[in-house]
């Protein structure tokens, strides 16, 4: 038998070189932004410079936000009363949403992206911010309001119907009273919806052609095919630490509500 | 009668808005595959029948693609499972100094995006960077990874595992603390430790749990689309294309609609046989 300590210390080990080789090449690449040569480290701001003051950059990092914001902001209205219904009523229905909504993230509709451009290309939503907002919101949407639902859930329903004793309206219980309760909920929903839409290519990939309404990550993706042959390489790395910037901000700051969903 | 409908209002707004913009794509998926849609006659296609799916079958890229998206999930899912499963025991083992970084620096790289990553290690491996020039003091000879077919796999494999380990490690993390605390308390009162105590207490509590687990890991991998992409481009040739990014190639680069359908169709009846092993697997929670 092996002593208990000598595994430990053995997975230990393991655990933090593998962090380590994760994290290796992302420091390598952050300082590496702030050279000029593609292999020295040296340190200058050209490169940020150059790229914050360039309109084509400043355009992916808006149509980044555009889309981003709007794909978690679309959440609130259209799974909220959802959520809501998955935690206080009952049916046959409900009970099938309740074990099912919580493994639609599991389904890779990627599979379907051709069909979804087939349509847009058809209905003329192709090639549009708008679009990208109603697919990536429409993926996420069962599984955010199945997260609302959990927070709803724990919501004692002594608090609303203790409120309705007192004379408080429908419409005044659920601004009010539920919302601010659930708070952390929908602010983790709406990072959590934020950071995965940002992060993703594939769907801009298939669905956005024109430059001008390109996504960050899509630009990237399409620099990264064929910048390995040389070329402004230091400049992709300045590009890609300011876009990592915003998902990691967000993280940091709203951590703990964001840890709470993805450790469901 | 009317209250039923009442306190369903919600969720039709919900599913109707799913439906619209993924389950009527989904479903037309079908169709499209049966015909030679392109973009030249996207509202009049010919209806072709079975041609698509018996050009894919006969073709030899289309069973080269399926054959490495075998050999894609019979490598990595399993290394990736097995350490997600390590690292999750380990997190949950009670006390330990360094747990809340650990803890940090497993969420961060589902902060990080694929892309970022991507650009970060190619980098790396490109001719000339210092994990090559390390590799060819190691080897002897140089070894271009992305022009080489074996080095290009190996590459990309440990790239996958890289990006979805920590992924599995949250996953096994909620599957552990499924078990309850005094459980573990009372065994180990019992004497049972390390091995012994996961094997006979805490394995048969979350046997179906880990089983969904897998099953995510599995799908994850055949639909990585996105990763290999970014890490190889399916490169070179098509050496590491899996039947994802080959839809990706046909459907997005050459506008062959129909036939990027017709492996679409293929991957989701995939999908929709793992998915329907999770919904017997997952209990109401």
């Amino acid at each position: 038998m092996i002593p208990r300590k000598i595994v430990q210390a053995l997975v230990t080990v393991l655990f933090f070189i593998f962090l380590a080789f994760w994290i290796y090449p992302l420091l390598n690449l952050t300082l590496l932004s702030f050279s000029t040569k593609t292999y020295t480290v040296e340190f200058t701001l050209r490169n940020y410079i150059s790229l914050l003051s360039s309109p084509r950059y400043l355009n992916y990092l808006k149509n980044s936000f555009i889309v981003a914001l709007g794909s978690a902001a679309i959440q609130i209205p259209v799974c909220l009363p959802a959520g809501y219904e998955l935690a206080r009523h009952k049916s046959k229905v409900i009970a099938f949403a309740n074990r099912f909504f919580p493994f639609s993230l599991a389904i890779p509709w990627t599979v379907i992206l051709v069909s979804v451009l087939i349509y847009y290309l058809r209905i003329g939503l192709y090639d549009t911010l708008i679009g990208l907002i109603f697919h990536h919101s429409a993926f996420s949407a069962p599984f955010v309001a199945w997260i609302y639902s959990t927070f709803i859930r724990s919501l004692p329903k002594d608090i609303e119907e203790a409120a309705q004793l007192d004379g408080c309206g429908k419409a005044r219980l659920i601004f009010q009273i539920t919302l601010p309760l659930i708070a952390p909920g929908l602010i983790g929903a709406f990072v959590w919806v934020f950071i995965n839409v940002w992060n993703t290519f594939i769907v801009a990939a298939f669905l956005i052609e024109s430059e001008e309404n390109i996504v960050f990550a899509q630009a990237l993706y399409n620099a990264l095919t064929y910048i390995m042959s040389g070329g402004m390489l230091n400049f992709a790395y300045a590009a890609t630490v300011i876009f990592i910037t915003p998902p990691m901000i967000l993280f940091i700051i709203f951590r703990k509500w964001i840890e709470q969903i993805l450790i469901y | 009668m009317l209250k039923s409908i009442r306190s369903h209002c919600g969720l039709a707004i919900l599913l109707s808005y799913y439906l619209i913009f993924i389950g009527v794509p989904a479903i037309s998926l079908f169709y499209f595959s049966l015909t030679d849609i392109t973009v030249s006659n996207l509202t009049n296609p010919t209806f072709l029948g079975l041609t698509n799916y018996i050009k894919m079958v006969s073709e030899e890229r289309f069973v080269y693609n399926l054959l490495f998206t075998f050999e894609l999930v019979a490598y990595v899912v399993p290394i990736t499972f097995l350490m997600g499963l390590v690292f999750a025991l380990f997190l949950n083992s009670g006390k330990l100094f360094l747990k809340p970084i650990a803890s940090l620096l497993l969420v961060l790289p589902w902060v990080t995006p694929i892309v970022a990553w991507a650009m970060s290690v190619r980098y790396l491996f490109a001719p000339g960077g210092p994990y090559s020039i390390l590799l060819e003091k190691v080897l002897g000879f140089p070894l271009r990874i992305f022009s080489d077919p074996v080095g290009s796999k190996i590459f990309l494999m440990i790239n996958l595992v890289w990006i979805s380990a920590p992924q599995a490690t949250l996953f096994t993390i909620s599957a552990l603390s499924s078990v309850p605390r005094s459980v573990i308390e009372a065994a180990r009162l019992d004497g049972a430790y390390g091995i012994s105590l996961f094997r006979h207490i805490i394995l048969p509590l979350i046997k179906e749990k880990l089983l969904i687990v897998l099953i995510l890991i599995i799908t994850f991998t055949i639909m990585a689309a996105e990763a290999i992409l970014a890490f190889t481009g399916g490169g070179p040739g098509f050496v590491t294309e899996t039947l994802a990014v080959r839809m990706y190639t046909e459907g997005r680069m050459f506008h062959n609609f129909g036939y990027a359908s017709s492996i679409g169709v293929f991957l989701l009846i995939i999908a929709f046989i793992l998915g329907l092993m999770l919904l017997l697997l997952a209990k109401e929670r």
